[in-house]
């Protein structure tokens, strides 16, 4: 095997072991932090709100992580966006959908 | 080796440079994006529509829910993720034994995910957390069948105490007296205590028994536990389903490995079921938070 081979392999196959262990090394944080922020909110530091946000945005956070490393869309975007980007929109449309019920019922208190 | 370029023959197919396995696998995961989404907005409703500032949302303690279980199981999932990640590497680098062996690390981390998860749904069952177990509205036809339960399982602590000290088991057989006492006795009237007023008694008890390190099973009241109790066992239980396939398909690599069937070939194989498993964490990723943290 030539390092061309690999070198041409590791282009298709998505990032190498660096960057994967960088990556597991900021899920790790990131885990940590909204335990954190959990934490911060039950003591009273940060209100619900704040903590829910910031949560939520934590998971965000890594769930583009393992989307864009790990399954490989740092490479295959191009080949899989229509179909990401379809169930995206369906998606969040489902959750806006929901919102009156889930959201502005609770507002109404 | 000149062979080892053309591990992929790179069939055309309807201009998608894309292999078909691989196509295959996002069409499933994309309908698995849908089918959660909708799962976590039916909760959202849940969560956000339904309490009131007088009967809020059940706590995590309250429903006998560790969030240091969801985060370390949270943290197993990462690092399951890696090693899958990482045999994939492996394969395409054509070292068989060391994707083997990261493959079975793999299935070792999912296995302690599906313990810790087993540990949790135990403390849900010993504490009779459980979809219509748990005494709410407690003024409706509700309470009388909280009664009843409640009843039950205080002849049950009763007749079998399972190691509970004499005080708590004295307690459980106070209020038994109580909610079975002939109203009709000794001439007075003394009204059998209400629901409402069983279930204060419970809390009590539960909290004793804790303090104590007893163990009593009784079901609490909890405004809202049914609910919360169907949310948690809904997402988390078809969240473990997805699991246990993720680690059905793994233990079955592995034991092809085993009968020396496993090689380069299966490179793309691998990075689907990687694809499948990095899935499975991305919606643990979401459901950690929602269902332990906010």
């Amino acid at each position: 095997m030539t390092t061309h081979d690999v070198h041409d392999e590791g282009g298709h196959h998505g990032p190498g072991v660096k960057a994967y262990l960088i990556v597991f090394a900021a899920l790790s944080v990131f885990t940590l932090i909204s335990f954190v922020l959990n934490y911060l909110a039950r003591q009273g530091t940060i209100t619900p709100h704040q903590s829910f946000a910031a949560i939520l945005t934590v998971a965000v956070i890594k769930a583009a992580l393992v989307v864009t490393f790990f399954m490989h869309m740092i490479v295959d975007w191009r080949k899989l966006y229509y179909l990401l980007v379809v169930a995206f929109i369906l998606a969040t449309m489902m959750m806006i959908v929901l919102m009156p019920d889930g959201v502005l019922a609770w507002r109404g208190q | 080796m000149a062979h080892a370029v053309v591990e992929h023959p790179p069939t055309p197919h309807m201009g998608l440079p894309l292999p078909n396995g691989k196509l295959a696998m996002w069409l499933f995961l994309v309908t698995e994006i849908m089918f959660f989404t909708a799962l976590i907005g039916v909760y959202m409703i849940f969560r956000n529509g339904t309490p009131t500032t007088k009967e809020p949302w059940p706590k995590p303690h309250d429903v006998h829910l560790v969030e240091f279980y969801g985060a370390i199981n949270t943290f197993v999932l990462i690092c399951s993720s890696v090693t899958v990640v990482l045999a994939h590497w492996a394969l395409t680098r054509r070292e068989v034994k060391r994707a083997t062996q990261l493959i079975g690390v793999t299935l070792v981390l999912g296995c302690v995910f599906m313990g810790i998860k087993a540990v949790e749904y135990k403390a849900k069952w010993d504490h009779d957390i459980l979809p219509g177990h748990i005494g709410e509205r407690l003024d409706t036809p509700l309470g009388q069948q909280y009664l009843e339960r409640v009843r039950g399982q205080l002849r049950e602590a009763v007749a079998d105490p399972h190691g509970a000290s004499a005080a708590t088991i004295d307690e459980c057989q106070a209020l038994l007296d109580a909610m079975t006492a002939d109203t009709a006795a000794g001439g007075g009237y003394t009204p059998r205590p209400t629901p409402t007023e069983v279930a204060e008694r419970v809390k009590h008890i539960l909290e004793e028994a804790e303090a104590k390190g007893d163990h009593v099973k009784l079901a609490p009241a909890i405004p809202f536990g049914n609910l919360w109790a169907s949310c948690y066992f809904v997402m988390t239980g078809l969240h473990a389903i997805h699991v246990l396939g993720g680690l059905l398909i793994f233990g079955g690599i592995l034991l092809a490995a085993a009968m020396g069937k496993f090689g380069v070939q299966h490179e793309l194989m691998i990075e689907n079921v990687g694809l499948y498993w990095h899935f499975v964490d991305i919606v643990w990723i979401f459901l950690f938070p929602l269902l332990y943290l906010v």
